[in-house]
């Protein structure tokens, strides 16, 4: 009877802000990762490691949780294939997010002091172009209207990342004093701190689409 | 045969006929929100089925009044012949997938059986009658703008979240399609059982707390059980063809629908707004059995035209509005073949 009368769609709400929580939470455990693996804070950084992969799971739990009542209670009929390609799109987030820190705890790549800030500012850039699409996400559910400003600023950050990702890449080829598999290495990490602000990217191309659904 | 049985004989043509409007018109206010998958099939035929009884029981009587001036059936024979072709042209168009017009198919079939017995047709009222054929879409239309644009802004300014939006929508749906159901069953209730007023087989009864039941509420409950029936065994069919047909709704859109439609069959109904406007020196809507299909898809057009025009299914519906002019004529010709056939086939009594 209970069952009846109960508010699924309530729970649904709940199960999707949870979700954009645990993402969020995992890109700002990224960043914090980052900084700590970049300034030899070992201990912490494990713990970061450690906890990038409990967000990494939660996420996936609220994924499989939101999709389990927007197919079987059938709350948002014409919009929830959209909904659920959003959101699976989303996930990469907090898999690129631990694949990182793990990558970093596995392979220890040699970080010269002179490009420590140059990593720190791109992981910083890449966590604020995410946020701007996570919030962007959250906005799609309520004011549809002020998407636009969140995907804008998405593309802003995406594109202040490829600059910077550039030229550190620039400067650690133009290093002489490296041998070419530590620029190799240090370039795959490169591209892999900017990792995020190109998902974010992607998932806001299909916001922007997905707006237009959105109508009356 | 004995009297009383071959009256309930006669009586099965109109419980056809709320049969076939059951199965047509019913579809009209929740196959929208059944296409759209915002509501079941099973809880939108129950729905439906209860509210369109309450109505017709309720508030029947308006539109019916407005019919019999159009033609005053004098012989239950005849009344059998007129519903049964209305009825038969409506099972007929609905095979074919259109949401067609009770109203007219009854119109139609009357105008026969004037025809036939040489009864003069009233111009001032089958005008009356013809003009809402006209208005209905016009209306319902301007209605679906209206409500669009109020709904829109609403919606811009709440700021609701789109899972409890669709909840509010459901719900909105549901209670929009039962005063639709009430509209449809006060307005149509005419149709199904207009045709039988003055020739009905039932005695006033009087119930245990002393109430009493007339015979034309007799008949106007037994419509809207037919109704009934007609709505859980064969409306699904056409639900699929309203709404998705003409131009894609969303479930928001859907309701818009819904209430614009639905407050036209009122204010076609409506014998105590009526009484109000009349009283007070007003215009008022005649009151008159309407198309609920014209005034839906009058209301999916608004929509589309809220929305800029596009994406309207314009081939869907000049097949729809060709169905509406075939349907009168073709219930006409239906008729005098039929009255023509009850009167020197089957020697009965088709008008006195």
């Amino acid at each position: 009877m209970q069952k009846l009368f109960h508010d699924y769609n309530k729970d649904l709400e709940h199960e999707i802000e949870l979700y954009i929580s645990s993402l969020h939470k995992a890109a700002l455990t990224f960043y914090e990762g980052m900084k700590d693996y970049l300034f030899e804070n070992e201990e912490r950084f494990h713990e970061r490691v450690h906890h990038t992969n409990e967000m990494e799971r939660e996420a996936d739990q609220h994924l499989k949780n939101l999709k389990f009542l927007l197919y079987k209670y059938n709350l948002i009929p014409d919009l929830s294939a959209d909904i659920l390609e959003l959101m699976d799109a989303l996930d990469d987030v907090a898999d690129v997010s631990k694949a990182v820190m793990l990558d970093l705890e596995l392979e220890k790549p040699e970080i010269l002091e002179a490009y420590r800030q140059d990593f720190k500012e791109i992981a910083k850039r890449s966590l604020r172009c995410t946020e701007a699409l996570l919030t962007g996400v959250r906005v799609f559910f309520t004011q549809i209207k002020a998407i636009e400003e969140h995907v804008e600023k998405v593309y802003f950050y995406e594109k202040e990342v490829d600059r910077m990702e550039y030229q550190l890449k620039k400067k650690i080829f133009e290093n002489a004093s490296l041998d070419l598999a530590q620029k190799m290495h240090l370039k795959e990490f490169v591209k892999r701190t900017a990792a995020l602000s190109n998902i974010s990217e992607d998932v806001a191309l299909k916001l922007a689409v997905f707006k237009f659904k959105r109508g009356i | 045969m004995d009297n009383t049985m071959m009256s309930f004989i006669f009586l099965s043509a109109g419980l056809f006929m709320g049969w076939s409007l059951g199965a047509n018109d019913a579809a009209n206010i929740f196959g929208t929100a059944v296409g759209t998958r915002m509501v079941k099939f099973t809880t939108a035929a129950i729905i439906a089925s209860v509210f369109i009884s309450l109505g017709a029981f309720i508030s029947g009587s308006g539109a019916s009044h407005t019919l019999g001036s159009l033609g005053a059936i004098n012989a239950i024979g005849g009344s059998f012949a007129v519903s049964a072709s209305a009825a038969f042209t409506v099972m007929l168009m609905t095979g074919k997938g259109l949401p067609v017009s009770t109203s007219q198919a009854i119109v139609g079939a009357i105008i026969g059986w004037n025809i036939f017995s040489g009864n003069p047709t009233d111009a001032s009222v089958l005008t009356k009658i013809a003009s809402t054929w006209v208005f209905t879409p016009i209306l319902a239309a301007m209605f679906a703008i209206v409500f669009f644009w109020i709904i829109k802004v609403g919606i811009e300014k709440m700021d609701v979240h789109l899972v409890k939006l669709y909840k509010y929508n459901r719900l909105a749906l549901l209670l929009a399609g039962a005063f639709g159901a009430y509209s449809l069953g006060a307005n149509n209730i005419a149709n199904v059982m207009g045709v039988f007023i003055n020739v009905s087989p039932f005695e006033t009864l009087t119930l245990p707390w002393g109430g009493l039941l007339t015979s034309t509420q007799q008949l106007f409950l037994l419509g809207g059980l037919a109704i009934a029936v007609g709505v859980f065994t064969y409306s699904k069919h056409v639900m699929m063809t309203v709404g998705k047909s003409i131009f894609k709704l969303s479930p928001i859109s859907a309701f818009i629908v819904v209430m614009a439609s639905s407050a036209v069959l009122f204010l076609f109904a409506s014998e105590g707004l009526y009484n109000f406007l009349t009283t007070r020196g007003l215009p008022a809507f005649p009151l008159v059995p309407v198309s609920q299909s014209q005034a839906v898809v009058g209301a999916i057009m608004g929509i589309g035209i809220a929305k800029g025009a596009r994406g309207i299914n314009y081939k869907q519906l000049l097949r729809i509005g060709s169905g509406w002019i075939m349907t009168p004529v073709i219930s006409l010709i239906i008729s005098l073949l039929s009255l023509y056939v009850l009167q020197n086939v089957f020697l009965q009594v088709v008008y006195y």
